[in-house]
């Protein structure tokens, strides 16, 4: 085991391994501070981190998080602390839906087998009510067991008592109840549901345009922020700000970001917000942001996380030894800042007094694992053994490869890694954020002369493209409510007709299906097909790639792509990105530019076989051949060929009897 | 036998004839002369010429001068005028001054008495054309050059005291210096008691009751801050008694003060009392380590001794030493000691610059450790690039400030990178912020 390993903290949630306190304690200090004083104060507070790359932003997160989560049962007069951990790796324009969808998910969280935030946010609300005393989880149990409608009526209390409005009461009830969890998550996370999941929820859903939907999610962020209440303070951490940022320069980002931060900061009254900024970001930060967003966001002060001097250094390095078992402790050296000999530890800090510590951690992996062949060498151990689960551990997200002889191989193989755990994790919700995100960097990449713009008259049109021939819209429609699908294509519709687009391309998901009965939906499909608008259905390998794609270029971009202990560079990650093009991604840009050879082969009854013939295979999973020819009403010639022309969507046993299955079913 | 040709009268074409002989002299003519030299082809005589002259005076063609009682003469050209020229151009020709004898022999005829080019001189010396030098002798002639030759003695003064690397007398600076005249030793006095008046020079006290005074560029506290580094330097660290016996001539409060400047600059450093001594020492460079730890040494090999022969493993032995030592204080790295840099010029920059007030005024959480960008403090303090570099990089290497880094600088502009603080080597800095002291 290489103590050094891991010198990236991926996230907050993740559970802590070592800490060495003494290191950033003023600014740790600060953020428990700042909870007390939105607590004590009652008005939300914002605090700026600067640090440089590998200085530690994360990893002071997790400690904060580490402190916040509760050691005992929520009881009356223990104060607690909600938190939220949001990585920025989205489009500007859609900061608030990735914020909401990120604290429903962090607050749904099990941890460490306690209760999630969402039951804790009900237990406090619950003792500001209740007239018993006592255990209140062990009262809560008792009511949900024994008295339900009395329950209800506390919940009803509440309810009024925050004049929460009806969706958040209900969804407050379901909560309380535990009753469909799932679907509520979705809901609250903004996932577009069936009806049939919304009308046994008792919610609704309202799905306007792109900006309307933007802005229901911030209204659902701050209900839910009032919701937990003045007792229950939250803290919203932002970390990764730079992602934000597709191109260097875009002010867009930054603006957002500032405005963000100023709404949870004036709209809130429990909320301590810390965003934390790459150093390199802090002028970009004091440029484009609004000085009063600025204002607002280090309202309890601007704060920085400083290198590492010797003393902090020699405690870093002491505590990662200390992880090693005690056999393994007997066999090391004892000279203070080993591994490191005492010549290069002194170097490390000859032309700088200070050091970062993933800069540290990585020498001392080095080294350390030099160390440890060398022994195993002389001890006569068999040295292939040592070598190889090192060599074939597949570096994970976060995990630095101190193994990757050079940055080639570091690049593949963190690909490798990272596309296999997107495709794993890809579901249709995370589609629209991905292509939102991830489409304007890959076109960036590999179509350096086509500029992204907006254009406010086509409100349902996500991405706009501007090439020399003229413009391209992409309108992601990837609704599992066929009413909320219905509605997006009525309006794309009327913005097709006003000629604003030279190219319009409609984005589906295979997984999300239409519904067999909706036809109107179907026919405004077909309708826009007639106004020259192209459908395409990104495959899962093509989504899994572009969100692999961005998330690395957000990683690089913030300064969380490292190697060997220097931070790379985006360019040098772009650079490999466009020479390594992954399978599937040019012809997406291809697609979606219309550029020649590409799409040629869907005429407009082929898009609607497609959809007809996906929808009744998500219905159906493995369907005989022939029942698909009874069912969609076609010639078995034309099925077996829609089949065929499109083997990333859908496969053949040749049987017989022939049997039809989506492609996406069988990976799943 | 050839025939007598007779002489042709004086006519009006002789009077071109007559300017045309005037004009070729070196020197004015008789009227007697000028007939003379007339062609031969004109029987002229002196009084038929004079009118002629004459009249040729009053139209301003010629000019007449009457030289004593002989008759007078005439010439085309400003003699006085001619003279003066002369006169200066002698004395400016000339290597040193010159007495008005001196000049007048050197002038080119017509001859011109000393008398008259005395009073040429006179003239010119209130005019400011030259300067004029009072002779040695009571009864010597005055010399003149076109030269001050005080300004010039001035001038070679001060270079030569500027040279000299200790105290000196006018006598011993009159012979070191370089100058077209000697300067006597009243000379060189004089100058130096202006100097000394001015400020520029500094004087010193004799050495010994019957010497002459010496003057320096330096004070007397600096004499004496030389002299008792000299002294420590050839003697080794001394008592303050001893330096005080070793340096005659210092009155107790000029010998407090040359103290307290050395320590000020670090050129002093105290040694702690060694052994049975009980006073402290002072000295030029710090006290060795070695005699001090003498008694440590013994009494920690003593020790190790007896732990050895109880079985103590080394490693654990190793350990516990690095231990004591470090909580004594020793840093085993060679950068952590920072202290000798404080005296670099570098520092001396950060210092004068006030980086750090510049920080604060910037960015008001500068004091609890906000960062602040190199941009921005750049051109808050309006160094030079190189400078404001080196000062920030001081600053850090002081461990005053933690500098942060840009990884990726070369995807800026160079404008953009120029902002930053660089430290020559590839790296460069986009900010810095305060380290809690």
């Amino acid at each position: 085991m290489n103590p050094f390993r891991s010198g990236i903290v991926a996230s907050p949630w993740e559970s802590t391994v070592v800490d060495v306190n003494s290191i950033h304690h003023e600014v740790y200090e600060q953020c428990l501070q700042g909870i007390q004083q939105v607590r004590q104060t009652q008005r939300s507070a914002g605090l700026l981190i600067h640090g440089e790359a590998g200085s530690g932003k994360t990893h002071l997160l997790r400690r904060l998080r580490t402190h916040l989560t509760p050691s005992a049962p929520s009881d009356t007069d223990r104060e607690e602390t909600l938190y939220v951990w949001v990585r920025l790796q989205t489009s500007p324009r859609m900061i608030w839906r990735t914020l909401r969808r990120t604290l429903v998910d962090d607050w749904f969280r099990p941890v460490r087998g306690a209760n999630s935030q969402f039951q804790r946010i009900l237990f406090h609300r619950f003792a500001e009510i209740r007239t018993a005393e006592g255990d209140l989880e062990r009262w809560y149990e008792f009511m949900l067991e024994n008295d339900q409608p009395g329950l209800k009526e506390l919940l009803d209390q509440i309810a009024d008592a925050l004049d929460l409005d009806r969706n958040t009461a209900v969804a407050f009830e379901h909560i309380a109840f535990g009753r469909h969890l799932r679907d509520l998550r979705a809901w609250l996370s903004g996932d577009s549901l069936p009806e049939a999941a919304l009308a046994r929820m008792d919610l609704a859903q309202d799905e306007g345009t792109d900006e309307e939907r933007e802005d229901q999610s911030r209204q659902i962020v701050l209900m839910l922020c009032r919701l937990a209440g003045n007792g229950l303070p939250v803290v919203i951490s932002f970390d990764q700000v730079e992602a934000l940022q597709i191109s260097p320069g875009d002010r867009d980002a930054v603006f957002a970001f500032g405005q963000v931060t100023s709404t949870l900061h004036d709209s809130t009254s429990n909320v301590l917000v810390v965003s934390c900024v790459q150093s390199a970001f802090n002028s970009i930060l004091h440029d484009h942001a609004r000085k009063s967003d600025l204002d607002r966001m280090s309202s309890l002060g601007a704060w920085t996380l400083h290198p590492l001097d010797r003393s902090q250094s020699r405690q870093l390095i002491q505590a990662r030894l200390s992880q090693l078992d005690a056999a393994e402790t007997e066999t090391i050296p004892t000279s203070p800042g080993w591994p490191l000999s005492p010549a290069e530890f002194d170097a490390l800090f000859a032309k700088n007094a200070f050091i970062p510590p993933r800069k540290l951690l990585s020498l001392c992996a080095e080294r350390f694992e030099i160390w440890l062949k060398r022994s195993k060498q002389d001890s006569g151990d068999d040295l292939t053994q040592i070598a190889e689960p090192e060599k074939s551990a597949m570096p994970t997200a976060g995990d630095e490869s101190v193994t990757s002889d050079t940055m080639e191989t570091f690049f593949r193989e963190k690909w490798t890694a990272d596309f296999e755990q997107k495709r794993a994790a890809s579901t249709p919700e995370r589609t629209e954020e991905i292509v939102r995100h991830g489409l304007p960097m890959l076109v960036r990449l590999v179509a350096p002369d086509v500029k992204l713009v907006s254009d406010d008259l086509l409100p349902d049109v996500s991405l706009v493209f501007e090439t020399d021939c003229g413009r391209t819209g992409v309108s992601l429609c990837t609704q599992a409510n066929m009413n909320s699908l219905s509605a997006r294509l009525k309006r794309l519709k009327i913005q097709q007709a006003t000629g604003r687009l030279k190219r319009l391309v409609v984005v589906r998901d295979n997984r999300v299906p239409m519904s067999a009965g909706a036809k109107k939906t179907r026919q405004l499909l077909d309708e826009l097909e007639e106004q020259q608008a192209v459908v395409m259905h990104p495959t899962v390998e093509a989504l899994a790639a572009l969100d692999a794609l961005r998330d690395l270029l957000s990683d690089a971009k913030s300064g969380d792509l490292s190697w060997h202990g220097g931070t790379i560079a985006p360019q040098s990650l772009e650079d490999w990105l466009v020479a390594n093009l992954a399978e599937g991604l040019q012809d997406l840009v291809d697609d979606v530019l219309g550029r020649p050879g590409n799409l040629g082969g869907e005429t407009i009854s082929d898009t609607r076989d497609v959809e007809a013939l996906n929808t009744l295979l998500a219905t159906r999973p493995l369907l005989p051949l022939d029942e698909a020819v009874e069912v969609l009403q076609r010639p078995i010639e034309v099925v077996t060929a829609i089949a065929e022309r499109h083997p990333d969507r859908f496969r053949m046993l040749s049987g017989p009897p022939a049997i039809l299955y989506r492609a996406e079913d069988m990976q799943t | 036998m050839a025939k007598k040709v007779p002489l042709l009268p004086l006519s009006s074409e002789a009077r071109e004839s007559l300017l045309q002989a005037v004009g070729s002299s070196r020197e004015p003519q008789l009227a007697k002369s000028l007939a003379a030299l007339l062609a031969p082809t004109h029987s002229v005589t002196e009084a038929q010429v004079t009118p002629v002259l004459e009249e040729l005076v009053a139209t301003g063609d010629l000019q007449k001068y009457a030289l004593g009682k002989g008759k007078p003469k005439y010439w085309d050209r400003d003699l006085q005028e001619l003279t003066r020229d002369a006169v200066l151009r002698a004395i400016k020709e000339s290597a040193a001054p010159l007495t008005a004898k001196e000049v007048a022999a050197k002038i080119a005829p017509p001859k011109v008495a000393a008398a008259n080019v005395s009073a040429i001189l006179d003239a010119a010396v209130a005019g400011q054309l030259c300067f004029a030098f009072p002779s040695a002798k009571a009864t010597g002639k005055p010399s003149f050059w076109h030269q001050d030759l005080r300004e010039i003695g001035r001038q070679a003064v001060l270079k030569a005291a500027q040279q000299a690397g200790d105290p000196f007398t006018a006598n011993e600076l009159a012979g070191r210096l370089q100058t077209p005249v000697k300067l006597s030793e009243t000379d060189v006095t004089g100058i130096l008691e202006e100097t000394v008046a001015a400020g520029t020079l500094h004087a010193i006290p004799a050495t010994t009751a019957k010497g002459k005074p010496r003057y320096w560029t330096h004070g007397v506290l600096e004499l004496g801050c030389r002299a008792m580094v000299a002294t420590i330097n050839t003697k080794g660290p001394q008592t303050l008694t001893n330096l005080k016996k070793l340096l005659k001539g210092i009155g107790d409060a000029q010998f407090q003060q040359i103290v307290d400047r050395l320590r000020e600059k670090g050129s002093l450093v105290a040694h702690p009392p060694l052994g049975t001594a009980k006073q402290e020492m002072l000295g030029t460079r710090p006290p060795s380590a070695v005699p001090y730890l003498q008694e440590v040494g013994l009494q920690l090999k003593r020790i190790v001794g007896l732990l050895k022969g109880a079985h103590v493993p080394s490693d654990e032995l190793r350990r516990a030493v690095v231990q004591l030592l470090t909580e004594a204080g020793i840093s085993f790295g060679t950068s952590g000691d920072t202290s000798h840099l404080t005296g670099s010029p570098t520092a001396a920059v950060a210092e004068t610059v006030d980086l750090v007030g510049a920080m604060k005024r910037i960015e008001p959480g500068a004091e609890r450790g906000a960062l602040v960008g190199a941009r921005e403090l750049r051109r808050a303090v309006r160094l030079p690039k190189s400078e404001f570099d080196h000062a920030v990089l001081e600053l850090a290497r002081q461990g005053r400030l933690s500098l942060h880094r840009h990884d990726y600088a070369t995807s800026l502009t160079q404008e953009e990178r120029d902002e930053l603080v660089t430290d020559g080597d590839g790296t460069f800095y986009v900010g810095m912020a305060l380290r809690p002291r």
